[in-house]
């Protein structure tokens, strides 16, 4: 009898921190940013699949394996499978309701055995020896590690409508910032020339300081924009705008759109959707009095 | 029509404040002192004018009858749960928030937790406990243990197995309630609880007359074996009746 040490599998499974095959095979994958279909409710997700062991790239060009993945979302327990069609066999697409999933959807890439078959590969590791094995049908054959994206997130923060954009109309001096609103476009876009923008990258991953003097100015002017059109229903599918209405909502900050009293400023609406932008500074400032003690 | 005002982020975050410093404040049943220290505890953080409250829900029957359970145990599981999903409504999207369980344990259901789960004895109050059953939605391990959304989860499992099972979704309830072994079991295994063909063919052989699988040592066998086939084998492409088979074959046999 051969034992095989330190093996999950009877037979080799390509797969990320495994040896089962040599170095040089890999299965990388890649997942497209899922697309939503406002009028059907539906998110098209596709995985693409970039093999290079042979024998796993033959059993799938042969129709002993293909490509799928499992969409997974533990807030809501939903389930369900992509998987490649004959003509694109490395690629993995499905269509799945969005009605169903919230907060973190996972996505799994994975290759199956569609049918029973021998597999003979030249790199697996020693262990499994030289002989061919018998694949069982639905037997995974290559893994890599999960996708994942976020969806319908109670907790999606105002911030997240934001684009930082390169200005390339040459307006712009250093340090300045400028906010294009667009109801056509799925982010507010905020714009600044280069050398403006890749000092505001290396500032923010030291600091939160900067946060607030962009953001603060931003979401003032996407208030006023939000404001105007608060009841326009042909608005509702602008993620935008959605989210900062749904912010409103759920701060419940009155702005003042039709039928209601504007019971709240637009500055301190911005305010409160940005969580206190001041309370960071003084946050700030205590922390370094108490390092100055 | 009941209607609730859920907490925000803010009265969710002073609510677990609270259960660090004070948990017995949560079992000994008093939803308005309750509500007093949270708001009392949300103002320290965030100011005097600070909101705690967010979204209203119209809840369509009244969550009353909970509050009246006189006896711990699983034993009205099965005719609560669908009092909870008459009450939230169906969407799992919306039942998704813990804002809304955290809402209802902490304010609707006031006498409902002590009683079921015996811990009115206020030396048992503890962070994890009161973490467990009133604020958080879903624990590390996917399983649902807070109270009211364990009651919705319990009637959306039966709801999702009745699809494809051969009982009816009033008997897969009654044997889920009856059975927490083995419930606890199949939704703790992602494989099993999100796949209702699945947990349709697992309830299925329990139904049909396999009384003797009831223990919990019947129950983990049957999950090990479960485990070790879908390492192997990808349950999401097989049917109700292939899945039905592996089931059948993995369960543990009965000893002559």
């Amino acid at each position: 009898m051969r034992y095989r040490s330190n093996r999950q599998y009877l037979y080799p499974v390509l797969r990320p921190d495994a040896d089962d095959y040599g170095l040089d095979s890999t299965l990388e994958t890649s997942c497209d940013p899922p697309q939503y279909d406002q009028d059907s409710g539906i998110l098209s997700i596709s995985v693409r699949f970039n093999l290079n062991e042979p024998a796993l790239v033959g059993a799938v060009e042969s129709g002993d394996a293909k490509c799928a993945a499992m969409v997974y979302c533990g807030s809501t327990l939903y389930r369900d499978r992509l998987e490649a069609m004959p003509g694109e066999p490395f690629v993995a697409r499905g269509r799945i309701p969005v009605g169903r999933l919230k907060n973190e959807v996972q996505v799994h890439p994975v290759i199956l055995a569609t049918r029973s078959f021998v597999l003979s590969t030249e790199t697996a590791h020693a262990e499994y020896g030289k002989q061919p094995v018998i694949i069982n049908e639905l037997a995974p054959l290559a893994t890599d590690l999960h996708w994942s994206f976020i969806i319908n997130s109670d907790v999606r923060p105002v911030r997240s409508i934001f684009r930082l954009k390169e200005d390339e109309s040459g307006r712009l001096n250093d340090g300045e910032f400028d906010v294009s609103v667009d109801i056509g476009n799925d982010y507010v876009e905020i714009f600044a020339n280069r050398a403006t923008l890749d000092t505001f990258n290396e500032v923010r991953k030291a600091s939160r300081l900067p946060m607030p003097s962009v953001f603060t100015s931003a979401v003032l002017s996407v208030l006023t924009v939000v404001k105007d059109l608060w009841d326009d229903g042909d608005y509702e599918n602008c993620a935008w705008f959605s989210c900062v209405k749904t912010q409103l909502l759920a701060h419940n900050l009155d702005i003042g759109g039709p039928g209601y009293d504007g019971s709240h400023s637009l500055f301190l609406a911005t305010q409160r959707l940005l969580s206190a932008p001041f309370a960071i500074l003084l946050a700030d400032y205590a922390d370094a009095d108490d390092t100055d003690e | 029509m009941p209607e609730i005002q859920l907490l925000n982020d803010a009265g969710y975050n002073a609510l677990l404040t609270l259960a660090e410093s004070e948990p017995r404040l949560f079992i000994q049943g008093d939803p308005d002192e309750l509500r007093q220290r949270m708001e009392q505890a949300g103002r320290e953080e965030h100011g005097p004018d600070a909101e705690l409250y967010g979204a209203r829900l119209n809840m369509s029957v009244p969550l009353a009858d909970l509050n009246r359970l006189q006896k711990g145990g699983p034993n009205t599981d099965a005719m609560y749960a669908p009092i909870m999903r008459s009450a939230i409504g169906t969407s799992v999207v919306q039942a998704a928030d813990s804002l809304l369980w955290a809402t209802i344990n902490c304010f609707e259901l006031p006498k409902y937790v002590p009683v079921r789960w015996q811990s009115s004895n206020l030396n048992q109050a503890t962070y994890n406990f009161v973490h467990r059953r009133y604020l958080q939605y879903s624990g590390s391990d996917g399983r649902k243990w807070n109270a009211a959304a364990r009651l919705w989860w319990l009637g959306e499992m039966a709801t999702r197995a009745a699809e494809h099972s051969k009982h009816s979704q009033d008997d897969l309830l009654a044997e889920m309630a009856r059975n927490v072994n083995l419930y606890h079991q199949t939704i703790d295994r992602t494989f099993l609880s999100s796949n209702p063909r699945l947990l349709a063919a697992v309830w299925d052989v329990f139904l049909d007359g396999n009384e003797h699988l009831r223990t919990t040592k019947d129950a983990n066998e049957l999950m090990t074996a479960l485990n070790l086939r879908a390492a192997t084998l990808s349950f999401d492409f097989l049917d109700y009746d292939e899945l039905r088979a592996v089931v059948e074959e993995a369960k543990p046999k009965k000893e002559p």
